[in-house]
């Protein structure tokens, strides 16, 4: 399988200091947030490589335990997220597939993204306290569950 | 008796001259408060920004410009001299107020961005508990107060370019299983209120849960950054340095994500958690 990133030139990127990412996405409209992992997977990725290539670097820098499974969940995410493109005739595995293998969730690679339609949402949500009806109480809003519980 | 709300019929009324007038000036929103009435004016005193400095006069105009006026049996709430809640004592009129000035605080807001959270301080750092409104704020911050945490907001967290978070020191509005919003100030539960900036040390994003209880877990600083981003009233889009404020924020931070029960219990637990 062969990995490529997308939109470079319309991406900019910050690593925090646990080494999880922000990625915005300025022609999709949204900001990415990738786990250490992810990030790892996303910088095995900077130029135009393989699954075996890619697996190899995240053995190197996260976990000598990572296995093919492991970065093609990876990879499947950030291909969600339109963030690469893959070709090449082998199927990425699922979650599902591998995670029963692994027994281990605490380092899986996370994707998540909010649009900038969805942030507007919500700083709109945010600002509507005034004057609005307070009685009785809106129903509380979902959790804001970035991250698999 | 409750505060109706007006804002749907608000009507101008004839303001008397105002004999009691004072200036406050909030993270660059300068605020003029005025009332006809000395028992209003002690509500206004009170309640808005009990720390901040008040001035007698301003050289310019006012940001926002509020007043409570006394028209017979009721008093009235008026922004911009227009009618927004009535009440038959000024007191009732607080939650309203409080709403209305933050509005105007966080519009006018240059360089400072707010994000929906409570905030504490537990030693050298501070506590985000961002939640939207009936998240459970206020009762959280209440139960941390009465443990000992000094008090910086139940509801904004203010940012400034560095990611340090500032006091917004207005009073707790609680709700006690109420639907009705109550001020309380923080000495009311024997806690501090800070007045100087602090790094964010811990963000929790807690969902109140009875059946759930105490259960949550770990999350990356990435996620910290995209649940301030979920709870601030500012676009991005329209805002393009919120985005590097909320990671520097977040990026001294440790995040976590989950389920509370009770607040004093969640109090418990937290301070376990960052002490």
């Amino acid at each position: 399988m062969q990995i490529e990133r997308l939109n470079n030139e319309a991406l900019s990127e910050s690593r925090l200091p646990d080494g999880s990412r922000i990625l915005v996405d300025a022609g999709n409209q949204k900001v990415i947030a990738l786990n250490a992992t992810a990030g790892a997977a996303w910088e095995a990725c900077s130029t135009p490589t393989t699954l075996e290539h890619m697996t190899a670097e995240m053995q190197r820098t996260v976990n000598p335990d990572v296995s093919e499974d492991w970065t093609s969940d990876a990879v499947r995410q950030l291909e969600e997220h339109n963030l690469v493109r893959t070709s090449g005739s082998e199927a990425i595995s699922s979650r599902r597939s591998f995670l029963g293998k692994m027994g281990v969730a605490a380092a899986l690679p996370v994707v998540a993204a909010l649009t900038m339609n969805e942030q507007r949402a919500y700083a709109k949500t945010s600002s509507s306290a005034v004057g609005g009806p307070r009685n009785p109480p809106p129903p509380p809003p979902p959790p804001p569950w970035w991250w698999p519980f | 008796m409750t505060a109706s709300h007006g804002i749907a019929s608000a009507r101008i009324i004839s303001v008397m001259s105002h004999r009691f007038s004072f200036w406050v000036d909030a993270f660059g929103c300068v605020l003029q408060l005025s009332s006809s009435s000395e028992q209003a004016r002690g509500v206004l005193d009170r309640y808005i920004f009990p720390g901040l400095p008040r001035a007698s006069s301003w050289p310019q105009k006012p940001d926002a410009d509020i007043a409570i006026e006394e028209d017979g049996a009721e008093f009235h709430l008026l922004r911009a001299s227009a009618v927004v809640a009535s009440a038959t004592r000024p007191e009732e009129l607080v939650p309203e107020l409080i709403h209305h000035v933050d509005e105007a605080v966080v519009a006018a807001m240059r360089g400072r961005y707010a994000v929906h959270a409570g905030v504490v301080q537990v030693g050298e750092s501070a506590i985000l508990l961002p939640g939207m409104t009936h998240a459970g704020k206020s009762s959280l911050v209440a139960a941390l107060l009465e443990r000992g945490a000094t008090y910086f907001s139940d509801e904004y967290a203010v940012l400034d370019g560095e990611g340090l978070v500032h006091p917004y020191p207005r009073p707790l509005l609680v709700r006690n299983g109420t639907p009705e919003q109550v001020p309380k100030l923080a000495e009311t539960y024997g806690a501090y209120t800070s007045m100087a900036p602090a790094r964010v040390g811990s963000i929790m994003a807690l969902a109140f849960h009875p059946e759930e209880g105490w259960r949550i877990r770990p999350v990356p600083q990435s996620a910290g950054v995209m649940i301030l981003l979920q709870n601030t009233p500012h676009v991005l889009a329209e805002s393009p340095a919120l985005l590097g404020v909320l990671q520097k924020a977040a990026a001294g931070a440790r995040c976590w994500q989950g389920y509370r029960g009770d607040a004093a219990d969640a109090a418990g637990e937290i301070l376990r958690l960052v002490e």
